[in-house]
């Protein structure tokens, strides 16, 4: 299995990699190169028919959530949208947007052996802080398979 | 990257600050410096419970702050906030 990812224009591509090269996040100019090698495509994100724009401007969040909302709709093609947003999550779920979490990213990664299992490993520990106690617990026993 | 700012004050809150001022043996700056500090984070508080309500995403929270996702995630991991 092939992976490919897709940043929002506006929101997601100018936060993580446009100010992030700004700021000199290391991460950043590694984004910035993947995009380069177009390892990552950039979408911009149209407004979409009137129900699904009222719905989304009743739900009131900032623009670039609504990028992701107007991504997601008009992008029939992907397997899953990363968010740790619970907010974001709740209504991209609703959707029926597939929203996934970073540590079920990774553990997926594992699975399809994009990664290794030690690599998940380190990588959900990198990220251990981010998260509630019990959200890394879990991710661990499901990156072995356990749970 | 610090800045200076003169503010007018309400008479009720010159006379707060005279009291600390006189309590903690500090400098007028100080002790504003420090009520605006806990102001601040106040509504960092604040804003963390309407996240972790579900009333707001995390950009709401870092436009309300005046800062960008990166740094909000930056303030959160500093503060022990989980996402």
């Amino acid at each position: 299995m092939s992976w490919t990812f897709t940043l929002a224009k506006k929101g997601v591509k100018a936060e993580a990699v446009d100010l992030g090269l700004q700021a000199g996040y290391s991460d950043a100019l590694e984004l910035y190169r993947l995009i380069k090698a177009e390892a990552i495509t950039v979408a911009k994100a149209q407004p979409a028919v009137p129900p699904f724009e009222t719905v989304v401007a009743a739900y009131d969040v900032e623009p670039g959530d609504v990028e992701i909302l107007r991504l997601c709709r008009l992008a029939s093609d992907y397997d899953h949208v990363v968010v740790d947003d619970r907010l974001l999550y709740l209504i991209l779920h609703r959707f029926a947007m597939r929203p996934i979490f970073l540590p079920d990213l990774i553990i997926a990664m594992a699975r399809e052996m994009a990664i290794t299992e030690e690599t998940g490993e380190q990588l959900l520990e990198a990220i251990r802080s981010r998260y509630r106690t019990g959200f890394i617990e879990h991710s661990l026993l499901m990156l072995k398979e356990v749970l | 990257m610090a800045v200076e700012i003169a503010i007018p004050v309400d008479e009720k809150v010159s006379k707060y600050i005279q009291v600390l001022v006189e309590t903690e043996r500090k400098s007028h700056s100080d002790v504003v410096r420090a009520l605006l500090e806990e102001g601040y984070k106040g509504e960092i508080e604040k804003l963390y419970t309407s996240y972790s309500r579900g009333e707001i995403t995390l950009r709401r929270m870092a436009r309300r702050l005046g800062l960008n996702y990166r740094e909000l995630y930056q303030l959160l991991a500093n503060k022990n906030l989980p996402l």
